[in-house]
């Protein structure tokens, strides 16, 4: 086959040191036997021989092959074949791992730094972003006059001896979940649910500090920076391509997102202590606090799984809408747990270090600051409590036999 | 040292061919045990190099797919390689996919969110038809550059005409098709394939297809019809199986459900998603099958003309076995579902009437210098 036409033409080779010399009818050709690969090789199909980027080809019946193969060895026996493999199988390991490398260790090093450079009225923006989609779950509450006064004291407050660049804004929301956030460009939320939880107001000081320690050190960023570099990364490493084992690396990749941001957590819990020493805050607040959100987690863990069952026996029912909230509270409770180092390791570190400060019994707030602070958003609260009551009965309604809904 | 050998066809009828016309039969040989290696090479060479090796293992898999694939005693070779299915990845990944990312992030970053919310639903419909556009494109882009890489007696495959054309065809009948629920789909496929085998070439023989359009998918409709009324049967069947499996459930347990039951809840309405999956499946296999013939009864190559004689039940064989082997394998044993289709195909496939082989010459266009990657984006390069 001399690439110019699909004619054939039977042909003599002759081997002569390192050439391989080729003659038929009207064809004379020498091809280096270095230039040689194989084209086509496959269980008992003919053999195909030609040269790099030639089209010329060369066709051996399979009865000559082992003839062939004692003149090239090199190009016949695989041994170059399998150390190709082995070659670029361990350079592609080689960059893959330096890839995932990366991925784990270079840009959560770089995430902290590059946040430093992010200019504050982006970080405000992307905080006006977060504050919309924050809105999406839960709802602002009124708050009066005395608990706004209080919160404004101690975002000021966490401010100063913080030295966050941003101007600190703590607020209460009304949500089904106890949890409090930073969010990009210094908001501060804590949910009702939360303050519901706390046995003083130093509970509240020791976690608003925790978040003024997030919100100073722009933890925030970093994190968002680290996983839109992640994510990146990973449709880089991945394309397009769907199967089990990509699923199964992003879901890891982004587990692994989430642990970095422990050492923050610790960071912060540690920064959080300095800040109430700072300001004459009890510094156990903080200790007390994780006790009281360890006693919930362990009484919850439990009840969280009945609670997670009770809502999915509605399926794809459209009539229980309301019962996503109930989702959103096991999801939400599991995300804590994942990203929050153990609680009860950080309520022993926090006391243990609150130990070695002093106190002069300074109150965070007044007695009635605090109360005004829990009332927020009793109102809201306890029309939600009712509503999700109904929902409950509903549930209980549709499963019972009797119900024609079920068929729907 | 000279040694000799005599090489090259035998004389024979093949040889003595060289003067006239032939016939063409063609022979597809590929095994499990030979398919097997490589397939848990690239399994494991896939995991170790978290699919980077992707590129270099499908170049293995189609060239011993070629090889094993003989027309009239001669192998088809697959001259494409790795290196160059990856170099065309990167160049799409960082030529178009980073920009897009990065000019997403920055409009997060720094626009107003309301500005941005209104940028990006302005977009919205822009961006839906550039990917429909694309992902013809990548169709296009895709085959071109595997039939650049195939050639038979040194011949190489060769696919001209517009991309762009193509792709907005692609974008039209896909409109057209969700206009009319569906029902154009058929019409869709043999058009779009028939605008690829219009401009496709052995050397400088280029293949023939239908003049006109009309009659096209004609006899495609009744098949289809299976497929398009299985649709709404899968979903009465999943609706059934779901409540014959809820109720029993729901009157034991009354209001109140432990988490056992609630699993065994999750675990029934998937096990109805795939029985209304599996009953549409089996009612579209008609209509693939029809359309496997049809389109091989379309093309020709100067007076050659091709069959595939394919059956309900031979296909149903291969693609519930793929369907298992894919499954099981966590989608790792790809090639070796790839050969079973590949091999039924030609096992099935009738080449009728005569091509006179030598006046057929090399093609100039060699074809693009690099692969896929707007396909390996898309996951559409996974066809073979």
């Amino acid at each position: 086959m001399d690439g110019q036409s699909a004619r054939l033409t039977a042909v003599h080779l002759s081997l002569d040191g390192k050439s391989l010399r080729i003659s038929g009818e009207g064809i004379r050709e020498t091809w280096r036997v270095r230039s040689l690969r194989i084209w086509s090789e496959g269980g008992d199909s003919p053999l195909i021989i030609g040269q790099r980027k030639q089209d010329a080809r060369i066709m051996i019946a399979p009865e000559d092959r082992a003839a062939l193969t004692r003149w090239l060895p090199g190009l016949l026996d695989g041994r170059r074949r399998r150390r190709g493999t082995w070659m670029l199988g361990s350079s592609l390991t080689a960059m893959a791992a330096s890839l995932v490398g990366f991925m784990f260790i270079g840009l959560p090093a770089l995430s902290g730094p590059l946040a430093e450079q992010v200019p504050l009225e982006v970080e405000t923006r992307l905080g006006e972003r977060s504050n919309a989609f924050v809105g999406m779950f839960s709802h602002e509450c009124e708050a009066s006059e005395e608990a706004r006064a209080a919160l404004a004291a101690l975002s000021t407050a966490f401010g100063e001896v913080s030295g966050s660049e941003f101007e600190l804004d703590m607020r209460v929301i009304d949500a089904d979940f106890p949890n409090a956030f930073a969010m990009p460009g210094g908001q501060i939320v804590i949910t009702d649910d939360l303050i519901e939880l706390m046995r003083s107001p130093e509970e509240l000081a020791g976690v608003l500090a925790h978040e003024s320690a997030h919100v100073a050190q722009r933890h925030v960023m970093a994190a968002q920076l680290r996983e839109m570099g992640f994510g990146m990364m990973l449709d880089f490493l991945l394309g397009g391509s769907t199967g089990a084992g990509q699923e199964l690396a992003r879901a890891g990749a982004s587990l692994e997102s989430l642990r970095h941001s422990r050492d923050a957590e610790l960071e912060a819990d540690e920064l959080a202590l300095a800040y109430l020493d700072e300001l004459d805050f009890d510094p156990e607040g903080l200790a007390s606090f994780f006790e009281t959100l360890n006693a919930y987690i362990e009484t919850q863990s439990a009840a969280s799984h009945e609670t997670s069952s009770g809502e999915n026996t509605a399926g794809d029912d459209e009539t229980t809408t309301p019962q996503s909230s109930n989702k959103a509270d096991a999801t939400w409770l599991d995300a804590v747990l994942s990203t929050h180092p153990d609680t009860r390791d950080r309520a022993d570190r926090a006391r243990t270090a609150a130990q070695t400060l002093s106190w002069s019994g300074q109150p965070v707030m007044s007695e009635t600051a605090w109360l005004a602070v829990r009332d927020v958003c009793r109102a809201e609260s306890e029309a939600r409590t009712e509503t999700s009551a109904n929902v409950i009965e509903r549930i209980g309604e549709i499963l019972t036999p009797t119900d024609d809904k079920t068929s729907e | 040292m000279s040694d000799e050998l005599v090489e090259g066809p035998a004389p024979g009828p093949r040889v003595a061919a060289t003067d006239g016309r032939t016939g063409f039969t063609v022979l597809q040989s590929a095994k499990w045990r030979e398919i097997m290696p490589i397939t848990l090479l690239n399994a494991v060479l896939n995991i170790l190099t978290l699919s980077l090796w992707r590129f270099w293992g499908r170049t293995r898999v189609r060239r011993y797919l070629w090889s094993t694939t003989q027309i009239n005693g001669i192998p088809l070779e697959y001259t494409g390689t790795g290196f160059e299915l990856f170099r065309s990845f990167l160049f799409v990944m960082l030529g178009f996919f980073l920009p897009l990312y990065l000019g997403f992030f920055a409009g997060q970053l720094l626009l107003p969110p309301e500005e941005f919310m209104l940028y990006l639903g302005l977009a919205y419909l822009p961006v839906l038809l550039l990917f429909t556009w694309l992902l013809g494109a990548a169709t296009w882009i895709a085959r071109r550059y595997r039939f650049s890489r195939t050639s038979w007696r040194g011949i190489r495959f060769v696919q001209t005409g517009s991309m762009s054309q193509f792709a907005w065809a692609t974008i039209g009948y896909s409109l057209l098709s969700v206009i009319t629920l569906g029902w154009f789909e058929p019409v869709k496929e043999m058009r779009l394939t028939k605008m690829l085998w219009r401009y496709t070439w052995f050397g400088d023989t280029k293949f023939n297809v239908p003049a006109s359009n009309q009659n096209l998918a004609g006899s495609l409709f009744g098949p289809y019809a299976i497929y398009w009324f299985g649709g709404i049967i899968a979903y009465i069947v999943f609706a059934v199986v779901y409540v014959s499996l809820l109720m029993p459930l729901m009157q034991a347990e009354g209001g109140t459900a432990p988490a056992e039951i609630t699993l065994r809840m999750m675990f029934s309405i998937y096990f109805a998603a795939f029985v209304g999956m599996l009953v549409w499946g089996l009612l579209g296999l008609p209509y693939q099958v029809a359309l496997l013939r049809r389109k091989a009864a379309m093309v020709g190559l100067d007076d050659v003309r091709f069959r595939i004689h394919a059956g309900l039940l031979g296909y149903f064989w291969v693609v519930a076995g793929n369907t298992l082997i894919i499954v099981f394998s966590l989608g790792l044993a790809l090639p070796i579902a790839q050969m079973r289709m590949w091999r039924y195909i030609f096992s099935k496939m009738e080449v009728l009437g005569e091509l006179d082989l030598d006046a057929v010459h090399q093609n100039p266009n060699k074809g693009p210098g690099s692969g896929e990657g707007l396909a390996d984006a898309f996951d559409i390069g996974n066809v073979i």
